[in-house]
């Protein structure tokens, strides 16, 4: 099924209107093979339109999706033999088992009997499920709920796995092993397009991003790339004083590259724009005036920076 | 075996999946107690009463069998609805329905798969208290095969009930609405039935079968019959796979062609039928009954024609790819002008309907409409009343397309369509009543089928100067509706004719190029 196209999901001038006004407004992008993309926008901003569009659940006003190549509008089935889907809020049929779930996705999914035996058990063993397989899936607990539900969308071994806000309503335990199992997920070669509004539980999964905002795509790219384009060479340090001084904002403005000084407390942060090698004047500047600090801490911008700089937040 | 057999069904994974649910629940569990409850006691009552008032064991046993089969017909009008009712909504409300609908099934299949799961334990719950009832033939007084007979009879009542049922879990959002649909229909359902029974049928010591050989209907009746069972049944089951594809799909071409052949049948059938009664004397009454009730069927076509003006996307690519379901009759795609000449082909029925009823030999008798009494002129009136009719009736759904084509929704266009004939109906009833002579003979013309209302009252005489005014302006209005309604189909960017969706065609059917 995995084709050679370097693009997975491909979406062109998609728009989806609702009367007025645009839940979408002509959005182009595009997510390579292999890699986890984060989708992230404010809520109202047209991710989970976009990604029901995606998911063949819904038909554009205007515009094209594509997944591998096979247009999400004239070829659903064909596309959802391409893609897992789990939305934001899903249900289970509780009176079944665990193992009768499974059994009727793959049914669903037109397995033949042997095929669906394995493909069980191969989904199984990747969620970890193995232990709760008679169990009712009533009794199973949102974070085993998830699993089993992303188990389902794997059954037919698709090239591609939408997942909107996955993480919604776990514990952060639960939430730390859906990411390490996103990571294997990759690692098996499945492209993952997630949406979230946990920016933290995007940033250190993501390959890409898509930062969306009142229907209109603000950013897309590597997330390198992005905070490249943001950050242009700012970097943000934070020093943390042995004790309270009132003259280390006046020590630094008097830096060269040194800008955006903020203190509170024992705690002050300010941005570097210089080069790395020339840090040292300032921890040198600050030695000379015998302030002391107890550790320092390099941020780079983060996707929740990034975030916060690239929307308004605005909301329609 | 079996099981093997059942999973090449495409629709086995949802019939599974639905006993299981089904049978599994402790609701199911009790629905099964009550009902046998229900049966058991009634049973048990009757047996008692009968004992006290000394019947002989064979009407013991047909007191008995009567009784327990008026208790389902009551138990089951009111379980198997709901069970319908609940089977789409229930999954939509439970968020199933999405994670569902991404698989390979489609809605045809998760409605046939609900259908049959739903029918699977309905048999079940009816054949829970038959060791019970076959106790009864011990005492003799009824036969295994009128027993057979009504059990028969009550599966394929419910079999509709469950079909309607499901349609109205398709057509609605909540549970509750869609129970409440259902309920409402079912119970006066229920009740003519139980009347009709108790007064016919039980209240005469009978069962069915035993009625059905004693009173054997017409060959007109089972043809009524069977017709319309399969078309209530089958037109709920398609009716809610179309309301659960999607808008883009292809659903419309097989809704229209089984609609177009539904039509021809249910028309053909009326001739048939119909046409042997008309040489009796209760010709006058019939045919003016049919007339009046024929002038309802434009109005009920306004829907169609009046539907989205736009070519679904499916279609567009299934005829560029050539596909043979867009090649049949373009007349079966939606979208465009073949609305309304769609609409205008099932109108024509109604009209072919009328002339063959008009005079017709059918089964050595020779029909005869001019009964009818509209006119002493006889056949010339007649088809220009027929002419006159069809006229108005392409009118109306003229109106209803030209609404569709200016962006209105198909309902919307449609009520539109027929508010105004209900308006132009009003202003030409004050006229007539208020006998406005300068200004009659143009306001009445404005609504033919309140025109032939009236003249039944004049003894069926048309006005030759009304027929002309009413001809040209209905006339008038579809050149001038049609007009517009091409002008604005332009301005929209919606096709006329054509199988396209303009503006859309290269991103929907070139593959784009790779992110460079």
């Amino acid at each position: 099924m995995s084709s050679s196209r370097k693009s997975i999901v491909e979406v062109r001038d998609l728009k989806m209107t609702y009367g007025r006004k645009d839940a979408v407004a002509g959005i182009s992008f595009d997510v390579d093979r292999g890699v986890i993309h984060g989708f992230i926008g404010p809520n109202g901003a047209g991710k989970t339109t976009t990604i029901r569009i995606l998911a063949t659940l819904q038909v554009p006003s205007a515009g094209g999706a594509w997944i591998d190549g096979v247009n999400v509008v004239t070829e659903p089935k064909e596309v959802r033999h391409r893609l897992g889907y789990m939305p934001d809020y899903f249900g289970v049929y509780e009176g079944l088992s665990v193992t009768e779930y499974l059994d009727f996705f793959a049914q669903a999914h037109r397995l033949s009997p042997a095929r669906r035996k394995s493909a069980i058990s191969d989904v199984v063993e990747l969620t970890d499920l193995g232990s709760l397989l008679e169990v009712e899936v009533h009794t199973l607990s949102k974070g085993m709920r998830q699993r089993l539900c992303l188990a389902q969308t794997l059954l037919h071994e698709p090239d591609l796995l939408i997942l909107d806000e996955p993480a919604n309503g776990l514990d952060p335990r639960a939430r730390i092993e859906f990411r390490e199992l996103l990571t294997e997920l990759r690692r098996l070669g499945k492209t993952i397009f997630l949406s979230s509004h946990i920016l933290s539980e995007l940033s250190p999964i993501c390959d890409s991003v898509s930062i969306i905002e009142m229907g209109t795509l603000v950013a897309h790219g590597p997330l390198e790339e992005i905070q490249q384009r943001i950050r242009g060479s700012d970097v943000t340090f934070e020093i943390r004083l042995v004790e309270e001084s009132d003259v280390v904002e006046v020590v630094l403005s008097q830096l060269p590259g040194v800008s955006r000084i903020y203190q509170e407390g024992r705690s002050v942060r300010f941005d570097w724009e210089g080069e790395d090698s020339e840090i040292h004047q300032v921890w040198g500047a600050l030695s000379a005036k015998k302030i002391a600090f107890t550790s320092v801490k390099r941020h780079e911008d983060d996707l929740e920076k990034l975030f916060m700089n690239l929307t308004t937040g605005e909301v329609q | 075996m079996i099981s093997s057999m059942l999973e090449r069904l495409s629709n086995y994974a949802i019939i599974q999946k639905e006993l299981i649910l089904r049978i599994r629940r402790v609701r199911s569990l009790l629905i099964q107690l009550i009902f046998a409850g229900i049966v058991g006691a009634s049973m048990w009552i009757s047996l008692v009463l009968a004992k006290n008032q000394s019947h002989s064991p064979e009407d013991h046993a047909l007191l008995l069998v009567i009784i327990y089969f008026t208790v389902q017909v009551v138990v089951l009008g009111l379980i198997v609805p709901t069970l319908g009712a609940v089977s789409i909504t229930s999954e939509k409300q439970a968020k199933t329905w999405e994670s569902l609908i991404t698989t390979d099934l489609t809605p045809g299949q998760v409605v046939s798969g609900k259908m049959m799961g739903i029918v699977g334990v309905q048999f079940y719950l009816l054949l829970l208290p038959a060791p019970i009832l076959s106790m009864t033939l011990l005492f003799g007084g009824v036969s295994l095969g009128s027993i057979a007979f009504e059990y028969l009879v009550h599966f394929l009542g419910s079999i509709l009930i469950v079909s309607l049922g499901i349609f109205s879990s398709a057509a609605s959002k909540g549970t509750i609405r869609s129970i409440l649909q259902s309920t409402l229909a079912t119970i006066p359902l229920m009740i003519f039935v139980l009347v009709f029974l108790w007064q016919e049928v039980y209240g005469n010591q009978m069962l069915l079968l035993d009625y059905l050989q004693k009173y054997p209907p017409p060959w007109q009746f089972w043809l009524w019959s069977i017709t319309i069972y399969l078309g209530l049944g089958l037109g709920s089951l398609m009716g809610a796979s179309y309301m659960l594809s999607g808008a883009e799909s292809s659903r419309d071409i097989s809704v229209r062609f089984l609609s177009f052949v539904f039509a021809g049948l249910l028309f053909g059938i009326l001739v048939v039928t119909l046409g042997p009664l008309l040489v009796n004397g209760s010709v006058i009454f019939g045919g003016r009954f049919m007339m009046i009730m024929l002038l309802f069927y434009p109005l009920a076509l306004t829907r169609i024609a009046g539907s989205s003006a736009k070519v679904p996307l499916r279609i567009v690519q299934m005829r560029a790819h050539r596909r043979w379901e867009t090649r049949v009759g373009a007349i079966f795609l939606p979208g465009g002008i073949r609305n309304l000449l769609y609409s205008c082909l099932l109108l024509s029925f109604s009209v072919a309907a009328m002339l063959l009823l008009y005079d017709t030999t059918i089964g050595g008798q020779t029909t005869n409409f001019n009964k009818l009494e509209l006119s002493g002129i006889g056949t010339e009136m007649f088809l220009m009343w027929q002419g006159m009719l069809f006229l108005w009736g392409v009118a109306v759904l003229t109106l209803s397309w030209f609404f569709a084509q200016c962006g209105f929704s198909g309902v919307v266009s449609s009520v539109l369509a027929v508010g105004v004939q209900i308006a132009l109906a009003l202003v030409s009833l004050t006229a007539s009543e208020l006998n406005w002579s300068s200004t009659h003979s143009l306001l009445q013309g404005l609504s033919p089928p309140m025109q032939l209302l009236t003249s039944f009252n004049g003894g069926g005489d048309l006005d030759i100067e009304l027929w002309y005014q009413a001809n040209l302006s209905m006339g008038g209005s579809i050149l001038m509706l049609l007009l517009f309604g091409v002008w604005m189909a332009r301005i929209r960017k919606n096709p006329i004719w054509e199988i396209k969706r303009p503006g859309l065609d290269r991103l929907y059917f070139d593959i784009p190029a790779e992110v460079e």
